[in-house]
């Protein structure tokens, strides 16, 4: 390289020399290129060696002015231009990218793009310019593509260019095709085996991206080698050496990283890697100071989120919660996607603060990066655990479940397993608690907590497996007992009421009791014992003691909602509906308990079981229907789900007559669960009402059979009047009688079957050939009946559910009846002397048929030994005249024909003969044809009751209850107003019946 | 004193229909091991135990009732039996001969179950307005009244010893009347649901009472001391017999189950889970040998009770 350069003089053949050791002030040299309109080249030739002298200031006055003053006259002289202005604009680039402050940042980037712009105009297609223009787009980051087309057209035109090449190799790593921009890197070291170290760095990163370690190591080390400065290339070999993770190569890599230091102090990644050195060594003042140095450092977004994270983590260590926030939100700000550490970090603060909401939203980013991650899938499972959306639990099952799966030894994962599936998968649930059970007793060499027991129990419980589920009971509460603290103190007393309540479950009430007694003892604040003491008083009727219990729990907590309910169950078991309304409205009154479903739903069908009654008042009527559909809207509004709500607002659409909509809301809650029999009982309503008796009588008799151990006189009431609808009487009786049987104190019942007792028997009268012996039997029911109407009519009691007056009506259509039935009687026993008679005339006609039979017998045989003897004669007389056939032949052909003749008359005959028998047969079928037209007879009156039926006023009782307390009572004190009421439209319906 | 009972014998669809009730009685005169038997098909049933084969057999069906038999009872010598169906008859019928004695035609809902009284003169029956009506087997007549001033009455029952009849009514209370002055001795409110049987103890000492609130309570008959309340059925407990061990009585309930109780343990000895439906009633024979269950199932079944000591 000369050191001098020589500056042609204008108009002269002489030039300036200037030394480049010493090179003068850039106005003075400004002058002279000016004034001897030296060309272009020159200028930027001179610029350059400025610059490598790092004058950048004269390099950029020289530059900027040639483009206006320097002389272009000369041939090639664009390329000079284009050089001008290329160099001018890449030293913009370079100052940019050194720059930190954004705004300087953009003029300089603005003044780049401008030089290149103006280049553009001149040369377009100029290598050096696209090269240049190309690391320009690279730098702005967001135009990899238009630098990676510019790449590829210098490498069209010259295809080892190197820059371009490595261009292109940085490209590649951007878009991490780490195998591409390895090949790109060891296309530009063929070409120039002597490239700066920088290339070796390029490809130690490939490598470690490529999962290469050795030759990763190995290419940092020659990048280092070359160029013994290469920051790059030690936090590499930093990296590497850190992740070994053994005391000496973290040893080497801090080496490393304080060489790098010491190089460039800078450097945002060595800064942020020593920070994680000092994390690790709990130097926290230092990871401070060096992560904010590094955030400061750089603009790099990326950069800036792991010195933000390191931030973070070394307050989260410090316990400084808020300020870790703070640091590790900014980080998930500045984070690129694939850098989740950030969020599993922001997602721990997040569940220190208890808004879980946020936390699994961080764990989930975390898991969708790295969906195996077995701690994101166990925190998230655990997080969804608790929700009340059931797609959270779903999700935290299946977390749960793959995390049990990679690591069957986690006991916890276990324990959240289960307790997820214990909402919806007993034995799933039970299995989760045997594995960590198990694993306690194996693995850890402990005993079960008790708790785990205690689950596994009352999921025995649930399973109905009472007998194990007393044992686990029993067991946790003797761990429970061994130890004397605190927390297992109040351990047993949980257990202590789980073990009471399935005491209760197995009929055990004796010792439920003592365990509820000797809880509240100790705890008199345990409400519960209160209210289960008070529930079972219920089961057994004993109201006062059940509302002394449910007033002792108030005495605890007066605004507590459950022994309000159940005091209002109990004021609705005795039909004392205004004070049990009170006290749901009461529940509903106070703030906390504003929305108690129970009270709404209970409300509801308060107002429900009001509109089974027939109402005068239509508006009245319309406005209970609201009142009721108001209260089951609200809480399916705020419960979805609530199948009680829904099951209501089916009640209320089939008392507006959208039977078909109350249908299908029907089927829907019993397909949803089959374990409310109120649905069942809905559904069976709605099918009498479809007039599908047969099906309804079948949903009511299981329902009946399932829930009421086939106990349940009000039930067996709708099933005898399915029957009734249907038409079959006798069934409808039968069922009557076990009602009756079951509830001899019900009048209903008694008055049902009188009723049904007195249609069977008119039409056993009614038929003009009933047998005496039925007649007799009909009369004798009639007159039961008849004394049972009385009876009922003479009952003065002001809470009966019966209008004596229609029971007076009914004794005197029976009375009336009676007063006929000697003629009926006389009918029948007539029909019967006449039917004996009959029978003996036929006895008779059987009599002399068989002994004509007899006779003809006889005279067959007779007349078949004649007919021999005639042929016999024959033959004979044949024999003689054989001779004269001819003359004879007329003669021959008579007694045959009279032979065929009488054959026949004799075979017309004994089929006549049978054919009297036949008649005898036919005679005898006819009249047990007729016993049994008897019983068709009482078919066709089936029939008519039914149309009869249909001209009647049908009556619905579709009832919502409500479950979590069964209140039995409340159910039955529902129908007991109403079932007054439906006897009696019933017995409109029948008596519409008697009229026809 | 331990009991291990055994499923002796079986008699499947015994009636056409639910059976309802069942009594037991030894006859010295012709040494015959009565069991009657009624329920929904209207008809009574005699059988006669034969202890040698161990199985019953079928001694008589008496027709005449109308809409079930409610109850049945033998009297303590063996001779006859009554019955009371819902059709409000009581029907007493001789045993031997197998023919209708007596039919007494009561009150409409004057008649639920009956009990012969120990000198097997009386028929006692409840009646719905609380009293407990008292009918001369030989006049057929209605021979005196014990109002307990409760509800219907659903079961009735004599101290052996002839001295006191408890009743249970539905409402639950249970009122014992003393006999020889037919004043009211007792009245128990132990149960709030129905009491559809109760039985003394054979030394009359004990009375225990089944309700559908699927406890038996055991009271001392004469102090009316509450000795045990009994739970482990899981439903209505429908019947109720003593041992004459005086120790050991069986309950018959809707949870399908027959227990066997004993009064000194207060515990439950055993539970039989035989029948496939409500088991209605049950009775002890006079040895304390054997027991006798009928049920919804249309069968019955008689167990052997061991004695072991």
């Amino acid at each position: 390289m000369s050191s001098v350069i020589e500056i042609p003089l204008h108009n002269s053949d002489e030039v300036i020399e200037l030394d480049l050791e010493q090179l003068p002030d850039a106005e003075e040299a400004l002058t002279i290129l000016r004034e001897e309109q030296v060309p272009l080249n020159t200028w930027v030739y001179l610029a350059r060696q400025y610059y490598k002298q790092n004058k950048v200031k004269d390099f950029e006055k020289i530059l900027d002015l040639a483009r206006t003053a320097a002389n272009t006259n000369y041939k090639d002289s664009e390329k000079d231009q284009m050089e001008c202005l290329d160099s001018l604009a890449a030293h913009f680039v370079t100052l940019a990218r050194q720059e930190k402050e954004r705004s300087r940042k953009r003029d300089y980037f603005t003044q780049a793009t401008l030089l290149y712009t103006n280049a553009d105009k001149i040369i377009m297609y100029d290598l050096n310019h696209l090269l240049g223009r190309a690391y320009f787009c690279l730098l702005e980051g967001d135009k990899l593509d238009q630098a990676d087309a510019q790449f590829n057209f210098v490498l069209k035109q010259i295809s080892e260019n190197i820059p371009a090449l490595l261009g292109k190799a940085a490209i590649c790593y951007n878009k991490k095709e780490y195998k591409e921009a390895l090949v790109f890197y060891k296309r530009a070291l063929r070409t120039n085996p002597n490239c700066p170290g920088a290339v070796r760095m390029g490809m130690g990163h490939c490598f470690v991206k490529l999962g290469n370690l050795d030759k990763a190591q190995l290419a940092y080390s020659r990048a280092l080698e070359l160029d013994p400065t290469c920051v790059g290339a030690m936090i590499g070999l930093a990296v590497l050496e850190l992740n070994q993770n053994a005391i000496d190569s973290i040893k080497r890599g801090v080496n490393f990283l304080s060489k790098a230091y010491t190089l460039d102090r800078s450097n945002p990644m060595v800064l942020n890697h020593l920070a994680n050195h000092f994390f690790f060594k709990k130097d926290y003042t230092k990871v401070q100071h060096l992560a904010l140095h590094a955030f400061h450092g750089t603009d790099v977004e990326s950069m800036q989120a792991e010195s933000c994270y390191q931030l973070a983590r070394s307050f989260h260590a410090q316990g400084d919660s808020k300020q870790a926030f703070q640091y590790y939100y900014q980080a998930t700000q500045f984070a690129a996607p694939g850098y989740v550490l950030p969020h599993y970090g922001l997602g721990q603060m997040y569940i220190a603060r208890g808004d879980t909401e946020n936390a699994a939203q961080s764990f989930e980013k975390v898991l969708l990066k790295q969906p195996d991650n077995y701690e994101t899938m166990k925190i998230l499972g655990s997080l969804y655990s608790g929700s009340d959306d059931s797609k959270k639990r779903e999700k935290a099952k299946i977390y749960l479940t793959k995390v049990t799966e990679q690591f069957p030894d986690d006991v916890e994962a276990w324990i959240e397993l289960a307790g997820i599936l214990q909402y919806f998968d007993f034995n799933g649930a039970l299995n989760a608690y045997k594995m960590a059970s198990g694993i306690f007793k194996e693995n850890v060499k402990l005993q079960v907590p008790p708790e785990i027991i205690n689950n596994m129990a009352a999921l025995y419980h649930k399973l109905d497996q009472l007998e194990s589920a007393r044992e686990n009971y029993e067991l946790a509460l003797s761990r429970c007992k061994q130890e004397e603290d605190n927390y297992n103190n109040t351990l047993a007393v949980t257990l202590s009421y789980n073990l009471a309540r399935l005491y209760e479950a197995l009929y055990q009430t004796d010792k439920a009791e003592t365990l509820y007694k000797s809880i509240y003892k100790d705890h008199p604040n345990y409400i519960d014992c209160y209210l289960r003491l008070g529930c079972m008083a219920r089961d057994r009727e004993q109201i006062f003691d059940a509302s002394h219990w449910f007033k002792e729990a108030l005495q605890i907590d007066h605004h507590h909602p459950d022994p309000w309910s159940l005091i209002g169950n109990l004021h609705l078991s005795k039909s004392e509906f205004g004070p049990g309304q009170k006290k749901f409205e009461l529940i509903l009154q106070r703030p906390q308990t504003a929305h108690d479903p129970y009270s709404s739903l209970s409300l509801g069908n308060i107002w429900l079981q009001t509109i089974h009654h027939p109402m005068k008042d239509k508006s009245k009527e319309k406005r209970h229907q609201e009142r009721a559909l108001n209260y089951f809207k609200d809480v399916l509004k705020r419960h979805p789900r609530n199948l009680f709500a829904a099951n209501g607002i089916g009640a209320v659409l089939a008392h507006k007559g959208f039977i078909q909509e109350a249908r299908s809301i029907f089927a829907q809650v019993r397909d949803a669960t089959a374990d409310i029999p109120d649905v069942w009982l809905n559904l069976a309503h709605i099918f009498v009402e479809q007039r599908q008796y047969v099906s309804a009588i079948q949903l009511y008799t299981n329902c009946l059979n399932r829930f009421y151990k086939g106990n349940n006189t009000e039930i067996m009431l709708f099933v005898s009047q399915a029957h009734f609808k249907n038409g079959d009487l006798n069934k409808c009786k039968f069922i009557l009688m076990r009602a009756r049987h079951l509830s001899p104190g019900d009048n209903v019942v008694l008055f049902n079957l009188a009723f049904v007792m007195e249609k069977l028997a008119i039409s056993i009268l009614k038929q003009v050939r009933s047998h005496l012996k039925n007649v007799l039997e009909a009369v004798r029911e009639l007159e039961l009946a008849q004394k049972y109407f009385h009876f009922l009519s003479k009952l003065t009691d002001g809470r009966s559910k019966l209008d004596p007056y229609q029971a007076n009506l009914e004794a005197k259509a029976c009375s009336d009846i009676l007063s006929q039935a000697q003629h009926h009687v006389g009918r029948a026993r007539k029909l019967d002397e006449e039917e004996r008679a009959l029978k003996e005339q036929q006895e008779q006609a059987k009599e002399e048929l068989k002994a004509r039979m007899d006779r003809e017998k006889i005279e067959k045989v007779k007349r078949n030994e004649d007919h021999l003897k005639e042929q016999r004669e024959m033959r004979e007389q044949f024999k003689l005249r054989a001779e004269d056939r001819l003359r004879f032949s007329e003669e021959i052909k008579e007694p045959k024909e009279s032979r065929r003749r009488g054959k026949r008359e004799m075979e017309d005959r004994s089929v006549r003969g049978e054919s009297d028998g036949d008649d005898g047969i036919v005679y005898e079928r006819s009249k047990k044809k007729k016993t049994r037209t008897g019983a068709g007879g009482r078919g066709e009156s089936k029939k008519r009751e039914k149309s009869g039926t249909s001209g009647g006023s049908v009556r619905k009782r579709e009832r919502a209850k409500n479950s979590k307390i069964k209140s039995k009572e409340f159910i039955d004190s529902g129908d007991e107003s109403s079932e007054g009421d439906n006897v009696i439209p019933n017995a409109q319906s029948f008596t519409a019946d008697t009229v026809m | 004193m331990a009991q291990s009972n055994t499923l002796l014998y079986r008699l499947e669809h015994a009636h056409d229909d639910e059976i309802w009730t069942v009594a037991w009685m030894h006859n010295e005169h012709t040494d015959k091991e009565y069991i009657v038997t009624g329920g929904v098909d209207d008809v009574v049933k005699c059988f006669i135990w034969d202890e040698t084969d161990s199985e019953l057999r079928l001694h008589h069906t008496f027709e005449g009732h109308h809409l079930g038999i409610l109850s049945v009872d033998i009297d303590p010598l063996g001779r006859y039996a009554a019955s009371s169906s819902l059709d409000s008859n009581i029907k007493v019928w001789d045993l031997e001969a197998g023919k209708l004695m007596k039919n007494i035609e009561a009150g409409p809902v004057d008649v639920w179950s009956l009990a012969f009284s120990p000198n097997g003169q009386i028929i006692a029956t409840g009646s719905h307005n609380g009293r407990i009506n008292l009918f001369g087997v030989t006049s057929g007549l209605k021979e005196g009244t014990l109002d307990t001033r409760g509800k219907f009455i659903l079961s009735v029952a004599f101290s052996p010893d002839g001295k006191i009849i408890a009743s249970g009514a539905i409402d639950g209370m249970i009122s014992v009347f003393d006999l020889t002055n037919g004043k009211i001795m007792h009245t128990l409110e132990g149960h709030a649901m129905p009491i559809r049987s109760l039985t003394f103890s054979k030394d009359s000492k004990y009375l225990a009472t089944a309700s559908d609130d699927k406890h038996i309570k055991v009271y001392e008959a004469k102090s009316a001391v509450l000795v045990a309340t009994l739970p482990g059925h899981g439903s209505w407990v429908l019947s109720i017999s003593f041992s004459p061990d005086n120790i050991h009585f069986a309950s018959a309930s809707s949870d399908k189950t027959v227990k066997i109780w004993d009064i000194q343990t207060k515990k439950c000895e055993q539970t039989f889970s035989d029948h496939q439906d409500q088991v209605w009633g049950v009775a002890y024979n006079q040895t304390g040998n054997k027991l006798v269950s009928v049920s919804n199932d249309r069968n019955i079944y008689v167990y052997g009770v061991e004695k072991s000591t």
